[in-house]
């Protein structure tokens, strides 16, 4: 067994990579702004009260979303990246890209279909690539944050509902003029019930997971065939499952439930392959004496860790446990997913 | 050991750029692509003179308009569930469906509508409204749009139960042909709904 010291040095293409990807998210800002500042100025009230009421999905999305990763939580700044591009660079590109198809399809087939179909036919191709764009910008300016699937789930869970409140506080704005402006605010407040409350748990976060946990497998497998294969049908995937919530039928329940099953049954599946892996390495680091007994009984789970920090004997032991156990799961994250590229290997 | 560390490093790195590439190209293929792909095509359709059009999510919310001559569709800016968008000429002519929340007064609706204007065209104004009626006996009202080198006719007609109304909008740049004032409050006359209740 080999111990692998993981650092994130900035060389120029790490930079080149992060500089791109804030200058998209710059740009997918201004795109936002130039199509929907108008109404913060004709409507402030009530764009102001669209915004605040996507807050507590935001943040409690995060919150859920970091949590769902076992053993320890993703960075947050690099979470909080994933959430910016999707709200940002996915979204601004996405209103670009949907305005050009959608008329297209208005153009070429008729407005009649188009008004059916066109949405269903777009946001999928579109949103999805743009989405996925930030799983796979995540894995090239931070080498070491996405080591497999269950990273690049959590991760495209976060980019989706970054894009997915951005979405909702378009469509509540966009209510305002669909009513015509007669009632803003109880039409900004119609659409968040409906859009966070109905389809909430099964919208673009249950897609972008399913995407990101491709490039997840295109990372842990460094993108030999069988991971190229996973990475495209994930892809495929996720706008299966856009196109479904899309489609024109009215049984909505049945659209968000399925949505929410195929991303629940896929991360069930992927961190039960996490746990199991993580259970054998922590064994063999006891065997070798890199870990003890008492010390390994109480890694794994982050309740257990932050109990056996609060017991410490106060003085040097309890200053030190916490670098001890970021560094002993340190290494045992990367013993994890060189496992994984192994035993695909050797398989 | 350093030198091929080194190696690695570089062609780790060079394999980034590739990656960026890829990624950056399909981004700016997507945004830009299909936006362009769509100024290849024409986006105006002629609309048969007396032909009907519907706009509305679906029966028996919807409303119809009966278009006189010389017409045409703007594909790009048209989903027959919300919107019509016309021109004739110089004119361009807006046909909105309206979900409204509740029983609001025709003094709301109006209200509603000139925010709705301040919106959609900056620095044209909404007049004082004036009462019409449509060939189907629905109530609404009517104003003239001026601002910004711009003017035209608003009107705005309400369902009888009041839970969805029409919109249409026509402006142009200044003056109005009194052909034009008379093509626009033609389709705003031939507004009907469903049902009458």
């Amino acid at each position: 067994m080999t111990t692998h010291a993981v650092t994130d040095t900035v060389d120029p293409s790490i930079r080149a990579v992060r500089l791109t990807a804030g200058g998209l998210c710059i740009f997918g800002t201004a795109v936002l702004l130039w199509g929907f500042l108008r109404y913060l100025l004709v409507f402030p009230g009530p764009a102001v009260l669209a915004v605040i009421l996507e807050l507590p999905l935001l943040f409690v999305g995060v919150w859920v979303f970091r949590l769902l990763r076992p053993v320890q939580a993703p960075p947050l700044i690099w979470s909080y990246a994933a959430l910016v591009w999707g709200a940002t660079a996915a979204a601004g590109c996405a209103l670009l890209a949907n305005q050009g198809l959608i008329a297209l399809w208005a153009k070429s087939v008729g407005v009649k279909f188009a008004a059916t179909w066109a949405a269903s036919l777009s946001a999928p191709l579109n949103e999805e690539i743009l989405k996925v764009c930030g799983v796979v910008m995540v894995v090239l300016a931070a080498p070491s944050v996405i080591k497999g699937p269950l990273d690049g789930m959590v991760f495209g869970a976060i980019t989706g509902l970054g894009f997915q409140v951005i979405e909702n506080i378009t469509y509540g704005l966009n209510s305002i003029v669909q009513t015509g402006g007669t009632d803003p605010s109880r039409a900004v407040i119609s659409s968040v019930l409906l859009r966070v409350g109905t389809t909430g748990i099964g919208s673009h976060w249950t897609m972008t997971a399913v995407a990101g946990a491709g490039i997840g497998f295109l990372v842990s497998r460094e993108r030999r065939r069988d991971g190229v294969v996973l990475a495209v049908a994930c892809l495929l995937t996720a706008m299966a499952m856009h196109l479904l919530f899309d489609a024109p039928y009215r049984e909505l329940p049945v659209k968000v439930l399925v949505n929410f099953l195929i991303v629940g049954v896929l991360y069930l599946v992927l961190r039960e392959s996490y746990l199991a892996n993580t259970r054998v390495v922590l064994a063999e680091c006891v065997a070798s004496g890199v870990v003890s007994t008492p010390e390994s009984s109480c890694l794994v789970s982050r309740r257990v860790r932050r109990r056996a920090l609060r017991q410490a004997h106060p003085g040097p032991e309890r200053e030190v446990l916490p670098l001890r156990q970021r560094h002993v799961l340190a290494m045992i994250e990367v013993e994890v997913a060189q496992r994984e590229r192994l035993e695909r290997y050797l398989g | 050991m350093r030198s091929s560390g080194g190696l690695r490093a570089a062609s780790a790195g060079s394999l980034r750029v590739r990656w960026l590439l890829v990624v950056v190209g399909v981004i700016v293929l997507l945004t830009a692509g299909w936006p362009l792909l769509n100024t290849a095509i024409s986006n105006r359709r002629m609309v048969a003179a007396n032909s009907t059009l519907i706009v509305g999510p679906s029966h028996p919310n919807v409303a119809m308009v009966t278009i006189g001559r010389g017409w045409s569709l703007l594909a790009d800016q048209t989903d027959p569930r919300q919107n019509y968008a016309l021109r004739r000429g110089a004119i361009e002519l807006r046909i909105s469906f309206v979900t409204l929340m509740s029983g609001n007064p025709m003094a709301h609706l109006w209200a509603g509508l000139r925010e709705v204007e301040e919106f959609d065209s900056p620095g044209v104004s909404l007049s004082m409204p004036r009462p019409i009626r449509t060939g189907q006996g629905c109530e609404g009202e009517t104003g003239s749009l001026a601002g910004n080198g711009m003017s035209g006719i608003a009107a705005i007609v309400a369902k009888p139960s009041k839970d969805i109304a029409v919109e249409v909008i026509m402006l142009t740049q200044r003056p109005v042909s009194p052909g034009n004032v008379a093509a626009a409050k033609g389709i705003i006359h031939s507004l009907r709904f469903t049902s009458a209740r």
